[in-house]
């Protein structure tokens, strides 16, 4: 099983939102919408892995504070810039805090969460 | 006892530890056969009448036994090889004798007051030393508390009339009017916090918390004033690290077990402890490990392939020392700061005499 966390991007949300509004007039089925979700969420880490070519930087001014429970790190960072090489024109964006949460991804991690038979 | 002929000349050339009767009685010291041969034999035959004279005697009329007379043999061979002047003698004879005397009849560690009496640093710090040891009975290590004492007042005498520094010194020794003192690194200590933790709870709800149970039963959790890391155990237990000082080290204890009792467990603070304290040092000179090994060989392990440093065993106190070629040194193993700055304030003399 794949993570969900990217269900909360903006093409997350528009693609639940939508499905939502599919089920309430009955176009899908809750399990249809579920297996959906589920692609989703093992289509987009994919993706973004194989596809994502783009790179941008960002600097935090100080890491406010970090966890790490369950494999999951979380990073609290303040001041952040990002900066992007490839737009010469607005491409510095600055942000007071900045929430990271950063998951294994390694296929031996993921294999282990995966249930058995699927 | 001990005291033969052939050792005599070892003095005066200015090789006293060739006369001690322990396990450096079979080295030979010609590599750093020091300053005390820049003396003229004029100088040494001065030194050894007048010590003869003086603590030698008053050593015998306190107490007359055959180790005492080992001392005296030992001592007055020292004298030779550190080659003072009557000066020093007289002006250091009085009190810093009786200390030894006293910690000679009580316990039989042979430290040759003589020998620290007549200190012209560069030359007598070297042969006492490998001297002592020696001497011991005990495994010890070759300075004992007398000797730092009086180390210390020497400093401190240096430092009060630098006139008569001037004339007990050797060319090189201006470098130790500043000996430097070691400074902590890290102190570890321990509390129990009297009552069993949910460590999962912890870990969520604090932070600058690390929980991974597969690695390691413990949450790591860090605070940055004192900048310290803890180790937070299910049994309530918690280790306490990284502080440089001893107040420090139980503010943050303090605050890491306020951070528990605040996620609602009902802790309190008992049982803190220091476990360990460690310190380092410059002392500004390089050293020649290889020669501090062998006269030392009871007290050091030093294997260049293993370990680059020299690791010095030092009976009392109890500590380890890592003594590098680069003249830094790594005092560890202590449980208070007294015991690192004893430790410093014995081996800087040793380290001296193998001054590269």
């Amino acid at each position: 099983m794949a993570y969900q966390h990217y269900r909360e991007t903006t093409l997350g949300q528009a693609l639940m939102e939508i499905l939502d509004e599919y089920l309430r007039d009955g176009v899908i089925t809750d399990h249809l919408k579920n297996k959906t979700l589920a692609t989703f969420d093992r289509v987009i880490s994919a993706a973004l892995h194989d596809t994502g070519k783009h790179k941008a930087q960002f600097i935090g001014e100080k890491l406010v504070a970090y966890r790490y429970c369950d494999n999951v790190w979380s990073l609290m960072l303040k001041n952040v810039t990002f900066s992007d090489q490839t737009r010469t024109f607005d491409s510095i964006t600055m942000v007071d805090r900045m929430k990271i949460v950063a998951l294994d991804g390694r296929e031996t991690t993921l294999a282990a969460r995966r249930p058995p038979g699927t | 006892m001990n005291s033969q002929p052939n050792s005599v000349l070892g003095g005066l050339g200015g090789d006293t530890p060739q006369h001690g009767h322990g396990p450096a009685s079979n080295l030979t010291f010609a590599s750093h056969g020091g300053p005390s041969s820049v003396l003229g034999p004029a100088s040494i035959i001065r030194g050894r009448s007048d010590s003869i004279g003086g603590p030698g005697s008053m050593m015998l009329g306190s107490q007359t036994n055959s180790h005492m007379m080992s001392n005296i043999a030992s001592m007055s061979m020292s004298l030779m090889g550190g080659g003072f002047t009557p000066q020093t003698n007289e002006r250091l004879g009085g009190p810093s004798s009786n200390l030894n005397f006293g910690q000679l009849s009580q316990a039989n560690l042979n430290i040759n007051p003589p020998s620290v009496n007549a200190i012209g640093p560069g030359s007598i710090y070297q042969d006492m030393n490998p001297q002592s040891v020696g001497n011991l009975a005990v495994p010890m290590t070759p300075l004992n508390v007398n000797d730092q004492q009086l180390f210390r007042e020497m400093v401190q005498n240096k430092q009060q009339n630098p006139q008569s520094v001037m004339q007990m010194q050797m060319p090189q020794t201006p470098a130790s009017l500043d000996i430097p003192s070691p400074t902590l690194q890290n102190i570890v200590s321990t509390v129990n916090l009297g009552v069993p933790l949910d460590l999962k709870k912890i870990a969520l709800h604090a932070r600058n918390a690390e929980y991974n149970p597969k690695r390691f039963a413990a949450v790591i959790m860090r605070i940055r004033e004192p900048r310290t890391t803890a180790l937070i155990f299910s049994s309530g237990k918690m280790v306490c690290t990284g502080a440089k000082s001893e107040e420090a080290s139980r503010l943050a204890a303090r605050k890491y077990a306020r951070i528990v009792q605040k996620l609602g467990f009902e802790a309190k603070f008992t049982e803190f402890k220091v476990q360990n304290m460690v310190g380092s040092c410059d002392v500004r000179f390089p050293i020649q490990l290889e020669g501090l090994c062998i006269t030392h060989a009871q007290f050091s392990t030093y294997e260049p392939e293993l370990f680059p440093g020299l690791i010095y065993r030092m009976v009392k106190p109890r500590v380890v020392l890592l003594i590098f070629v680069s003249g830094k040194v790594v005092i560890t193993g202590a449980k208070f700061k007294k015991d690192i700055d004893d430790a410093f304030s014995q081996i800087y003399p040793i380290l001296k005499g193998f001054k590269k």
